[in-house]
Parts: C-alpha cells; structure tokens; sequence
C-alpha cells in the first residue's frame, strides 16, 4: 500500500508494491486495496489512537483544552480513556516527579502492546523549568522510553495535536518495517 | 433477611484518577459502600518550587508561580508582585493597576469556567464541560493576545506590568462581558435546575463556618458557609476598593453552596471587569523600580484573594537580590486537609462529588 | 542576635519616600504607630498572664506585631491567644518554617476578627533534633503545615496526630528546605 507521498499531485490510484503502474490503476478501479496485514493494523491503529490521560501538571489543561470543543481531537480519532487497559498511547502531560516515577512505571507496564509514549511539554521532556529541583525526574525517558516529544512550556493545542499527527506517521511508517528514532 | 456481612476493604484511587483533578491518590477503607475512612496522599507533584526560590532573583520568581495554579496564573502573578512591591514600599502606576484587575478577574472566570467543566465532568455530564472549555477559550485568547502564552502568562512584573494591551484588546473584552453574562444565564438552565445534580450535591459535604476557620480555609470553602470573608473586602489590596461588588456566601456549607459561589463569583468578577474597563486611564504600565529589585531585610506576609482562596507570600529577606525563604500560603493545600472529615460516613459516590467541589488544583496543593 | 539587626525600625526613611505615605519626613508612618500600639497591647496581655520570661522578643516585621515564644511555653501561648475573649485570635493564617542556620524558627500568623488584625507568633529550635510541640490539636488548619515543616525542615512536632512525611516519599534522606542541603543532580 504505497502512497505517493508528494503530497501536491497526488494521483488517482495508489501505487502497491509488486504491481506494475497498470495493475496498480486497474486494482484502484475496482476499489481492492493491496497490503501486508502490519501496514493495515498500522493504518488502524494509527487512526484509532486511544491515549491514556496521564495528566500531572499544567500541560494538562491544555490537553483538556484540546480534547474540548474549540480543538477537537476526536477528529482524529483520539479519545482519551482513563484506564491503561483501554490505551493505545500514554501522553506525559506534566512534571514528574520521583514519587510520581514508579507510578508511571507501573502504567506503562500495564498498557497492553503495542503502545507508544508522548512526552508533552519541556517538563516530560527534560526535567523544563524544575530541572534544578530536588524532587523531579529530569525527562520521563529516564523512566520509560519516549516516541515522541513535544517542546513548549505548556505547548499549545496546535503543538499537541502536530506531536500526535508525527506518532501517527510514525506508526504507519513502523508498520512498513522502517525504523524511526 | 439476615444482615449482610460486609468486610472493610482498603482502597486506593488515584494518583492516576480522571477526578481527582491531577495526581492526587486518596487511600479509602470501605465498608461496602460507606466510607470508613480516608486518607488523602498527596505530594506527587512536588517540584520543590520553595527551594528553588531561594536561588532566584524576585523577577525569576514569577514564572514559577505561574505553575503553582495554572489554572489561575495571573492570580499568581499578581500574589508575588503584590508582595515585593508591599515589602518594598513600591508605587505600581494607575494603568497598571488596572490593567492587573481586569486580568485577574478574567482569570477568576476562566478558573471557575473550569470547575463549572470538570466538575460537572465528574459527576457525569460531558456537555458543560464542552461548552465551558468553548468560554474559557476565548478569555485564554484575549491572554494570548495580551501577553503570548495561552496558559503561563508571566506577564506582571514588579512594579507594573510587562506589556500594555494591544489595539483593540480592552474594547473586545468589553464585548465579552455581556456575552459572558447571557452564557451563565444558559449555564443555569442547562445545569442548575437540573434534577440529578441537585439530588448529588445538595447537602453533601457539609461543613460549618466554625469548623471551617479551625481548619484555616479560605475562598470559596470558607464563604459557602456563610461566613463573609473575603480580602478584597477585608484587608483591601491593590484598587479593589474602587469597585462594587459583593462576597458572594453560602447558606449551608454543602456542594451546591460551593457551585453556587461559583457561579456567581463569575457573575461579581464580570462587574468588576465592567467596572475597571470604564475607569482605566491612560498613562505608562511600568512604574519606576531598581533594576535589580532587593527587598530590604525582613520579614513580610502579603495576601490576596487567589482564585481559590486565600494565596499569601512570606518572603524573608537579607537585603539581597534574592529572598532567602519563600513560602507559599496555598489554599487548596490547607483547603483539601478536611477531606477525610467530609468524606467520613459518605458513600463511594460521594466521594467524586465532594473533592471536585473542594476546587483544587495539584499544582498548589504540592507545590 | 542577628534576628536584631534585621529590624524594620531601619526602614522608615524608607518608608516616607513612597510618596503614598503621606506623613513629613519628621514624625513616624502612621502605620508604623498604629503597628506599635498593637504589639504593645499584644505584648502587655502575654506578659500579664505568663510574665516576662515566655518572651524571647517582641518587635515589628514592617508593619506586624510579631512576638517571639519560648519554645516550651510554645503551646500555652498560642492557647492563650486564641482562647483569651480579648483577643480571640481564632483564625490560624500561615505557617511557615525557616532555617537559620543556627536555629529553625516556626513562624505562624493568627487572625482575629474581634480585633480585626494579624499577629505573628515565632518560636526557636535548635537545628539538632529541632522540636517544637505542636499546635495542631488546637488549630487543625496546621494540621499539614506542621507535616510539611517536618518534611522540608525536618522539626518534629511531639503531639502532632499523625507526623509523618506529606512531599516526600519515607523513604527519603535529608531535609530539602534545610540551608545545607546539596541538591543531588
């Protein structure tokens, strides 16, 4: 299932690997689309993107404010659901704290595979304002790993959902045996 | 039928709880339904923010507040400012002043706008948590506008005020003050009347004034039990006696005295945005202040009336450019320590209904 | 006696450049008198009822009265205040714990609404096994700030419910707020 990824002339059919330009235009006309199940559970996947709301600290209002009405991330298929069992995704909205660290641990672990981490907010990110502090984990990747991080003190709603739209691509891409780091 | 035995059963809600407003944990022993006991842990956000201060110049300080209560930042900002320019015998110019009121107040709304959201939230109803996060956005646009953050605004400073508004900023706001009143109107018909939420709230999480001030509440906690207590009236601060307003109190103390004050604190703070944006001057924002601030040696307690209660700042000073302790009076902290009370006896159900209407924000409540 | 030399009396001069205060440079800020009566009166009502010997100072913090206690005679003093009809200091404020480096000091501000002002009540303790006995069976407002003070301050508050730590996790070593805490990074 290849997509032409120039996005400015995009054709009429898709183009699917194996398949010669005609085959692929015939195929497209009948509406059969041609893939490895990874790419399909990718595609799926990344469309249905259920994220654990792992709100701790400011950028969880903002969060909030995205899943409202005004930004709207139901759009893209991103509810949020209060349990790990029910979670595609976990987005680190806040400061952790070393109190807070094996508790993150834990709902990490209790997230079923596949599952990807967003680290939201310098604070997830690298320790932000309270690097310095005593009591916080400097980056939630000293404590699970992080696919995506998303910069801003907090970052806006627009940030946010572009930070989703990038895991989302690199599901897909994943899906298609490419690494991403 | 015989009695059903039931056992007691600990139980542990939170840190990662949708309700409990952020990372608090409450640890509560059941006996089928009632709660036996509860224990409030909190401390999961502790950032340490106090420590950190003793490191920073007063200027620096104020970003930091921003994060205690995000919800209300502006109010934090003004708590910290009001304090070094108390300590400092500073003069703030006019505009300034009332430019501080009207973002205050503002903020006051959007704070409130989200309880009104989360807490109906909590007890099951999604729609006005859309339609308050819809208001909200606008007063969060009119800050973005004034000073470029939508959340951590950073915008008072020592003395005055980092920015003076943008052409056009205080007429737009003026045409959000109606528009804000006409929309609470919808939120009483959608929620007030509603019968199942008066059957949860109404008599649930009752308290007395008497308890209350043993208890050092403040806020809205503490006027929902009709005692009348509110520092823009009782020790007056920056303009606030220009305006008039009420204190909105309470009757019986319960949550729906507390959605009440809500509601029509939003309504008190309309006023006196309404108010200020008749009466503001032109003139500069920034007064004249020492480049590097140094409050002389001392001790100094400054309040004001925080979103949530009562916020103070105790600074102490050596003279120098920074404050060698500052302390934080935090009222959800010192509002949520009658929890265990309030929940004593409850059911499970209730437990939801009567934290949210505590109205804490985590961020205070560990510093 | 360093706590001396931070005394407020140095600012006035300070204090009639604001051009708010209205006085002449000559005679003292109105709020300063003012201040000075009420410590008096504070000060008169303890040393009535305990005698000297319970005070350790009782000065002015810029414009609040603020009297230092004894440690031992901590408890029966802030009763006073509170339970005294005169005073009714009924309305417990702020708590808050500082390290001196040669002592802590607890520091509690007190509202009263018979008389319509704060006072600030301070008791000392050495840094070495700081205690000071608390007060929380009398204000249950200070029931966490005392937990907060043994965490971050690590003073012990004999008579306290339940003295625990409330930031921190147990298992945690040292006291953050203390001055000679290094932050580990």
């Amino acid at each position: 299932m290849e997509v032409n990824n120039n996005a400015n002339q995009q054709p009429a059919y898709m183009e699917f690997e194996g398949f010669t330009q005609e085959e692929s235009q015939e195929l497209s006309k009948a509406g059969v689309l041609i893939g490895t199940l990874e790419q399909i559970k990718g595609w799926a996947r990344s469309n249905s993107l259920w994220p654990l709301t792992f709100a701790t600290a400011c950028c969880g209002i903002e969060m909030m404010g995205t899943g409202a009405a005004h930004y709207d991330l139901d759009r893209f298929g991103i509810i949020f659901r209060a349990s790990p069992r029910h979670a595609d995704c976990i987005i680190i909205a806040g400061t952790i704290t070393k109190k807070m660290a094996p508790i993150l641990k834990r709902l990490y672990d209790q997230m079923p595979e596949p599952k990807w981490v967003v680290a939201m907010g310098s604070c997830a990110t690298a320790g932000g304002p309270y690097v310095r502090a005593y009591s916080v984990v400097k980056g939630a990747d000293q404590v699970i790993p992080v696919d995506v991080y998303i910069p801003g003190c907090p970052p806006s709603p627009p940030a946010l959902i572009y930070g989703l739209n990038k895991l989302q691509e690199k599901i897909r891409l994943e899906a298609k045996g490419k690494k991403v780091r | 039928m015989g009695e059903i035995r039931t056992e007691e059963m600990l139980m542990n809600i939170g840190p990662q709880h949708p309700s409990t407003h952020g990372v608090l944990r409450v640890v509560v022993k059941v006996d089928g339904e009632i709660i036996k006991e509860a224990d409030p842990v909190v401390g999961y956000l502790h950032r340490g923010t106090e420590k950190l201060a003793e490191d920073l110049q007063y200027t620096q300080i104020i970003p930091y507040t921003d994060r205690m209560d995000y919800l209300s930042s502006m109010v934090n900002n003004h708590a910290i400012v009001n304090a070094v320019e108390r300590a400092m015998d500073l003069e703030v110019p006019e505009r300034a002043e009332y430019l501080r009121i009207i973002v205050v107040e503002l903020n006051r709304v959007m704070s409130h706008l989200v309880f009104l959201g989360t807490y109906l939230l909590d007890l099951g109803a999604m729609t006005p948590f859309l339609y308050a996060f819809a208001d909200r956005e606008q007063v969060v646009d009119f800050f973005n506008r004034l000073c470029g953050a939508r959340l951590t605004y950073n915008y008072m400073r020592v003395g005055g005020v980092k920015w003076d508004t943008p052409d056009g900023w205080l007429d737009d706001v003026k045409k959000f003050v109606p528009y804000m009143r006409s929309q609470m109107g919808m939120f009483h018909e959608l929620v007030t009347g509603n019968e199942i939420f008066l059957e949860r709230v109404k008599g649930i999480g009752k308290f007395d004034a008497e308890t209350a001030l043993n208890y050092a509440m403040s806020g809205i906690n503490l006027r929902s039990t009709g005692f009348n207590w509110d520092l823009r009236k009782n020790k007056p601060y920056s303009i606030y006696d220009r305006f008039d307003f009420n204190v909105i109190v309470g009757e019986n103390g319960d949550c729906f005295d507390r959605y009440m004050c809500h509601m029509n604190e939003i309504m008190e703070s309309l006023k006196i945005v309404e108010q200020a944006l008749e009466q503001i001057p032109e003139g500069p924002v920034m007064g004249k202040v020492p480049k590097i601030l140094r409050v002389p040696a001392g001790e100094y307690y400054s309040a004001i009336e925080g979103t949530r209660g009562e916020l103070g700042v105790y600074i102490v000073s050596e003279g120098k450019d920074k404050p060698y302790r500052l302390k934080f009076r935090r009222p959800s902290f010192i509002n949520l320590q009658l929890l265990p009370q309030q929940l004593k006896g409850q059911s499970m159900a209730n437990l939801i209904a009567i934290l949210g209407a505590v109205d804490i924000v985590l961020g205070e409540v560990d510093a | 006696m360093s706590e001396e030399t931070k005394a407020p009396e140095t600012k006035a001069p300070e204090a009639t450049k604001a051009p708010e205060a209205e006085a002449a440079p000559e005679p003292v800020d109105p709020r300063i008198e003012q201040a000075t009566e009420r410590l008096e009166f504070l000060r008169g009502k303890v040393v009535a009822k305990f005698g000297e010997d319970v005070l350790e100072a009782a000065e002015l913090k810029q414009f609040q009265p603020t009297i230092t206690i004894k440690n031992q005679h901590w408890v029966e003093v802030v009763e006073f205040f509170k339970t005294e009809a005169t005073l009714g200091f009924v309305y417990p404020e702020l708590m808050a714990g500082t390290d001196y480096k040669d002592y802590i000091e607890v520091y509690v501000l007190l509202h009263s609404f018979t008389l319509d002002y704060d006072v600030s009540l301070k008791t000392r303790t050495p840094r070495e096994n700081a205690s000071i006995p608390s007060i929380t069976p009398l204000f249950a407002g200070f029931n966490w700030e005392e937990r907060e003070i043994f965490d971050l301050l690590g003073v012990n508050f004999p008579g306290h419910p339940d003295m625990r730590r409330i930031m921190l996790e147990d298992h945690w070593v040292g006291h953050p707020l203390r001055k000679d805490y290094v932050v580990e990074n």
